[in-house]
């Protein structure tokens, strides 16, 4: 079962709300579940670690614990896609929890909370929305200031894993997509 | 559903327990069966059968059960102890191991223990039959000296535990259908009841051997029916169906005595139809007691059939008819009717030879007592005088008074003394007056013991409700045998409170402590309270309310104490409360000596409460131990209790010696001292050990009335080393030890600010623009935050030490396994290997412990198997035939190093080298150049053992390399030695703990890297002209050792800026056999850390081990240098096989170039 699913049952009328927390990278709005996210922090320094794969900037102390950070528009491979050592001002780093393990994705900047009539979701489209490959995203919210990408951040975990594997994740969106249609 | 943690606590405290039995059998296959590892076999079977019942585990506690009677036949000395039950009871505790995991696991218990038990029986079966003639041999001088003048039915004595013996066997089959009906009303605990029967069937039989125990059988066989019924209360069952079982038993037990029973053997059972005659009358137990005796009269009539007596048949069968006319109205059976009942069973009387019947009422008494008051019966023994003689000598009787005294059924003064006045004057001929004299004349002539019976008997019956077999034994233990009676009435005090005490061995150790600390205060207040009375009644001056008084105080504290479990405790208040309510009753016809035991009891009861309170507080036992009894007691009395109190403190004294203190280190190799302490003890703890008493009690207890016992045998409770302990959840244990590794985290980054505070003072200072004023409220907090962090760091530091003993345990509790296993091994291998072990209090992480457990194994079966030659092949290279395997362990700076070691044939490092080149792990041409340590390193590879096995040569390898990997697991390593022919060695070395490591900072860039410094070698110096290159990789030589070199940088692509510093450093790391370098350009020094994973959930990284954040709040990687190293061997295998030209970094792994998916 999908991110998306999960949306679509805990929404099952058209009244009910969700809340998203909508943040930015690069010329991009997305949006994700404000329950997954534990906090919003920002930059801290981030140690890096060898050998991992380029998205994982490294790992940050937060309070205690080590947690590894992802930078978002690498995993994402978004348009703007540079390599920088220095982020601008305005950096944020979304902590989000998925079963237990927390993880922090490096995003341009986090606008706002918003709240999303649950019927207003629609399903992704097939194409690629806003450059993301539609595996990563549950759904999309047209909003008056444009359309909100809601992320999965499951998926974007999950699937990374197999990708840092090195196995053959270029063709397992296609036909992910094919079947669940 | 039975609540889990109950269950969690049942198995772990179980496991102990069955560890320590482990122990105590293997020491009793070596040493043979001492009553001490006898009684510690026992006491642990006894506590798992106790929480196994509690729990409502069926099986554990009816296998428990089972081994209970096997261990006490083995300890009465009744049955023999041989290899075969030996090895019985290792298969038990392993099934009862198996059977805890099971519950702990799924709740239920599986296996089968259907098998275990009929072997069971077999031995219960089989010990009666020799046990019966080596018996013989102990009961007959007793018999003789004590009873001269009877003709001792000695032939009874020893066929009849023959035939017991045999008619389980027989009965086995037949029974089970007997109870059916039983069964059924039983319902869907129908298969348990079976089971439960069966164990009840050894019990009979157990019991249905019954000379062998006592001086006559009759004790015996008074005994069985009551105790069966009490085990059927136990466990709950209907009293309809109690009846049933009961009578299927005692048709059992008639069918197993029936063929031997003579006219002297009928005698014993009528003694006990006139003893339930008696119950009857007294109005005690009717139900019970009527039954009772339609069993006897039908067991009666059915042995008599045989021995040509039809009147006595006929006498019986009038009984019988009588009895049934009464069965309707069971509750309500007059006295007259007994009246009847008793002259028929004096018609009996003709027919008895004159040397048998006349000792009735002396036998009677005895019998009339027996697991109360045997005493009676050895003092009237020497010369039973007939209750005629007796009553002839009171003042003012007249011959017809007797007569109708015997007529009416009496038969000894005792049971004169039992009744009241009026009951006599009712008997026709009988004056008030006469029978105001006969009372008195009784209370005389049965002295003190005529009380006992009436106490012990309704002592007895008041258990009936929470009835536990356990109980009963004591009762046996305590009243049945008249060896143990002085203990109860006569003994010196000191001595007297010893088998109380002596509970407390088993007790203690998992008792909780705050509670036993309410129950001694519990009872010194008590004592307090009751010492007024009894000095009052020592004094003559008393009256009811005194004694009602006193009774209210021992019943309060007897409840404490059976909450409190101390079970000999609790009965013997039992039995002074209900004395105490006894002479209540009759305070006016009573003298002063009656009450003697109120005085005695009191000093007991407070030689009990000095024992547990010494065994509390071993240190401060002197100010409490005697609180000078006032006055009235006397002196020899109080001079007694002085040397018990003095001899209690010598547990203490033992406590010191580490040898004693907790179980698990009771390592037999060692432990000597306690053996010998616990010879010295045993004569006299044990109330049940029969044999015992038998040999060195019946001759001296006569004598012994009032002497205080020798020191040694008071010195009870030798184990009583507290282990003072509680449970704890290991996961607690581990948050908080998480947590502290965080304390010791922020310790660092709190220093770190002071330092940078002061930093800041010292700049402000130097600073124009800041005022005095400022500067010195600056210097104050910079003062203050200083200090602060020094005390913050005591404590952490103080808090993390602590934590991490919690967790820290002797591996002398995973050596403990260890014995038995090499038991087992070289059983099989059939070879004799003598274990040492040395170092068992090492301590080490529990969890090190755990996971160093299946290596351990593995190794020393390896050593078993392989390393320990066969005898012959031993004794042709001239060693002693037994093998050795030595366990060691000793700290060695922070790692733990556990040795294996043997004295076998050693690794036989060509054949080794042999199946290296076979196996192309080695170019043939390079045989020569292989050093030794690699040679024993191929043995850690995987699948290299195998064939080793088969050949045998070596004698080495098998599962080396899951050693190796589980060592490894626990940042541990493994080390072999060998000499070929005398043997070898096998190190692991472990850290002492798993949470905390220690590291060597080392910093490359802007990198910092910690390394574990268990994998730290050595550090040196180095200059860049030392480094040359072979084939491409930069090695040095260091003492004639090439050492390839790494560069961190390299291994993890890791970008260095601009900078080009020279390394200066070279650590040299380790890791197994192999060595590297790491060219190091700074050095941070030492720090603890705590491990923390690193983005597992994100990517898998080689190399790495972890992360861990330093003081400044930084993180720093731990390298996992095993990992680098074999990741660099494997590069350079492949690299070798990779066509020139294509040279890329060794450790350029191809699965991190290609990792980033989507692109």
């Amino acid at each position: 079962m999908n991110g998306r699913d999960q949306l679509k049952r805990a929404t099952p009328e058209a009244e009910q709300y969700v809340q998203m927390i909508s943040f930015s990278v690069g010329s991009e709005r997305f949006g994700v579940e404000i329950l997954v996210v534990q906090e919003i922090i920002m930059m801290s320094p981030i140690t890096e670690i060898p050998n991992s794969p380029d998205f994982v900037e490294g790992v940050i102390n937060l309070r205690g614990n080590i947690i590894p950070v992802l930078d978002l528009r690498k995993r994402l491979r978004l348009r703007g896609y540079r390599d920088l050592r220095e982020y601008p001002q305005g950096t944020r780093i979304l902590v989000v929890e998925i079963e237990g393990n927390v993880t922090g994705f490096i995003v341009d900047s986090v606008a706002k909370v918003i709240s999303v009539r649950a019927a207003k979701i629609a399903p992704p489209p097939d194409i690629i929305v806003a450059g993301v490959q539609s595996q990563y995203i549950s759904g999309v919210v047209h909003l008056d200031e444009g359309i909100l990408v809601i992320l999965d951040f499951r998926r974007i975990l999950s699937v990374e894993e197999k990708t840092a594997l090195g196995t053959v994740s270029r063709m397992a969106p296609a036909t992910a997509e094919g079947a669940a249609r | 559903m039975i609540d889990t943690e109950i269950l969690q606590d049942y198995s772990s405290e179980a496991r102990e327990l069955l560890d320590e039995m482990d122990n105590s059998l293997m020491r009793l296959e070596k040493e043979g069966g001492s009553p001490e590892l006898l009684n510690n076999i026992f006491r642990a079977v006894h506590c798992i059968k106790g929480s196994a019942e509690y729990i409502g585990l069926e099986r554990s506690s009816t296998l428990t059960h089972g081994v209970e009677n096997l261990l006490d036949r083995l300890r009465e000395g009744v049955a023999e102890l041989t290899p075969n039950v030996v090895d019985f009871l290792f298969r038990t505790k392993d099934v009862i191991s198996t059977l805890i995991s099971e519950v702990a696991e799924h709740h239920e218990e599986k296996s089968e223990i259907s098998g275990l038990m009929s072997e069971l029986n077999r031995f219960l079966g089989a010990s009666s039959g020799p046990a019966s003639d080596s018996r013989e041999q102990e009961s007959l001088p007793i018999i003789t000296a004590d009873q001269e003048e009877r003709t001792t039915p000695e032939d009874g004595v020893t066929e009849r535990p023959e035939v017991a013996a045999g008619g389980p066997a027989v009965e086995l089959g037949s029974l089970p259908s007997d109870a059916g009906t039983g069964e059924d009303a039983l319902g869907d605990i129908a298969g348990e009841v079976e089971t439960s029967f069966t164990e009840d069937r050894q019990q009979v039989t157990e019991d249905g051997v019954p000379g062998t125990r006592n001086v006559s059988p009759e004790d015996e066989y008074e005994l069985v029916p009551e105790q069966i019924e009490k085990e059927a209360y136990a466990k709950g069952l209907d009293a309809e169906y109690t009846y049933e079982q009961d009578s299927a038993r005692t048709f059992a037990e008639d069918e197993a005595v029936e063929e031997a029973m003579s006219l002297e053997d009928t005698v014993p059972h009528i003694l006990s139809l006139s003893l339930y005659l008696d119950d009857l009358q007294d109005g005690l137990n009717p139900e019970e007691a009527f039954s009772s005796i339609i069993d006897k009269i039908q067991l009666l009539k059915r042995s008599l059939v045989r021995t040509v007596r039809p009147e006595i048949f006929d006498i019986l069968s009038t009984m019988e008819t009588h009895m049934a006319a009464l069965g309707a109205a069971t509750g309500a059976v007059g006295i007259e009717d007994v009246e009847t009942l008793r002259s028929l069973l004096h018609d009996l009387q003709p027919y008895y030879p004159d040397d048998l019947f006349p000792l009735e009422p002396q036998r009677e008494a005895e019998a009339d007592e027996p697991d109360i008051a045997p005493e009676a019966a050895n003092q009237a023994a020497p010369s039973p005088p007939p209750l005629v003689h007796e009553l002839e000598k009171i003042p003012g009787i007249e011959p017809p008074v007797i007569e109708a005294l015997v007529d009416a059924g009496f038969t000894s003064m005792d049971q004169i003394g039992k009744v009241d006045a009026g009951t006599l004057a009712r008997i026709p001929g009988v004056t008030p007056t006469v029978a105001q004299a006969v009372l008195t004349e009784a209370g005389v002539a049965a002295g003190k013991p005529k009380h006992a019976p009436m106490v012990g008997r309704q002592a007895d019956r008041s258990l009936l409700a929470d009835v536990d077999d356990e109980l009963l034994r004591e009762f046996e233990g305590i009243f049945g045998e008249p060896e143990a009676e002085p203990a109860v009435a006569k003994e010196p005090p000191g001595g007297a409170a010893a088998d109380l005490l002596e509970e407390l061995g088993s007790i203690s150790a998992d008792a909780d402590r705050e509670i036993m600390e309410i129950f001694l205060s519990y009872g010194w207040e008590i004592l307090d309270k009751t010492r007024p009375y009894v000095e009052k009644i020592k004094q003559g001056k008393f009256d009811k309310s005194d004694l009602d008084g006193c009774a209210e105080l021992i019943k309060s504290i007897r409840s404490s104490s059976t909450y409190m479990d101390y079970q000999s405790l609790a009965s013997f208040l039992d039995e002074w409360y209900e004395k105490t309510l006894w002479v209540t009753e009759r305070v006016d016809s009573l003298s002063v000596n009656d009450l003697d035991f109120m005085g005695q009891n009191l000093l007991r009861f407070q030689d009990f409460l000095t024992g547990l309170d010494c065994a509390l507080n071993p240190e401060d036992v002197v100010p409490k131990a005697p609180p000078a009894p006032p006055g009235g007691i006397p002196t020899e009395i109080s001079a007694a209790a002085r040397v018990t109190t003095g001899d209690m403190q010598r547990p203490a004294e033992h406590r010191e010696e580490p040898t004693i203190a907790p179980a698990q280190d009771d390592v037999h190799f060692q432990e000597a001292p306690t053996h010998e302490l616990g010879e010295t003890v045993q004569p006299s703890t044990a109330p049940a050990s029969l044999v015992d008493d038998v040999r060195s009690g019946q001759a001296s207890f006569l004598e012994a009335d009032m002497e205080p016992r020798s020191p040694s045998e008071v010195d009870l409770p030798h184990d009583t080393a507290l282990v003072k302990t509680m449970r704890v959840d290991a996961s607690k244990v581990d948050i908080l030890l998480n947590q502290v590794g965080e304390l010791v985290v922020n310790r660092s980054y709190v220093e770190q600010l002071s330092s940078e505070l002061k930093d800041l003072q010292r700049l402000l200072m130097s600073a124009d623009h800041v005022g005095k004023n400022e500067i010195v409220a600056i210097k104050d907090i910079t003062l203050k935050m200083g200090e602060a962090s020094l005390s913050l760091g005591r404590v952490a530091t103080d808090i993390q030490e602590g934590v991490m003993k919690l967790r820290m345990l002797p591996v002398g509790q995973l050596f403990n396994r260890m014995p038995r296993l090499i038991r087992d091994l070289s059983r099989r291998v059939g070879k004799v290997v003598n274990l040492e072990v040395y170092g068992g209090d090492t301590e080490v992480d529990k969890r090190v412990i755990e996971q160093i457990y299946n290596p351990l194994v593995h190794l020393i079966r390896n050593a078993v198997d392989h390393g320990i030659e066969d005898a012959d092949r031993r004794r042709e290279t001239g060693k002693p035939e037994e093998g050795f395997i030595g366990l060691r362990a000793y700290s060695e700076g922070n790692q733990v190093v556990i040795d294996v070691e043997d004295d076998g044939g050693g690794i036989n490092a060509e054949a080794v080298l042999r199946k290296a080149v076979e196996n192309r792990l080695v170019d043939p041409q390079e045989v020569k150049n292989v050093s030794p340590a690699e040679i024993q390193n191929f043995l850690f590879l995987p699948g290299f053992s195998t064939s080793e096995k088969v050949t045998r040569t070596s004698g080495r390898g098998v599962g080396m390399d899951v050693v190796k990997k589980d060592v490894e697991k626990i940042n541990g390593h493994i080390e072999i030695e060998s000499w070929e022919g005398r043997g070898t060695r096998v190190s692991i070395k472990i850290p002492l703990t798993l949470a905390i490591i220690q590291t060597l900072l080392i910093k490359n860039g802007h990198h910092v890297f910690a390394v574990p410094l268990t994998s730290v070698r050595e550090i040196i110096q180095i200059s860049m002209d030392e480094i040359t290159t072979i084939e491409g990789f930069e090695v040095i030589k260091f003492r004639d050792e090439t050492i390839p070199i790494l560069r961190v940088n390299e291994i993890f692509n890791l970008d260095n800026g601009d900078k080009d510093d020279q390394p200066r450093f070279l650590v040299l790391a380790t890791a197994g056999l192999k060595s590297v370098g790491f060219l190091v350009e700074e050095l941070i020094g030492e720090q603890d850390v705590v491990i923390k994973p690193l983005a597992e959930h994100v990517c898998e990284i080689r190399g790495l081990a972890g992360s861990t954040i330093l003081g400044d709040g930084t993180i720093a990687l731990v390298m996992d240098i095993t990992e680098i190293i074999d990741d660099i061997i494997f590069q350079q295998r492949q690299l070798a096989t990779q066509p020139p030209g294509e040279t890329r970094y060794p450790y350029d792994d191809p699965r991190q170039t290609d990792t980033v998916g989507d692109r």
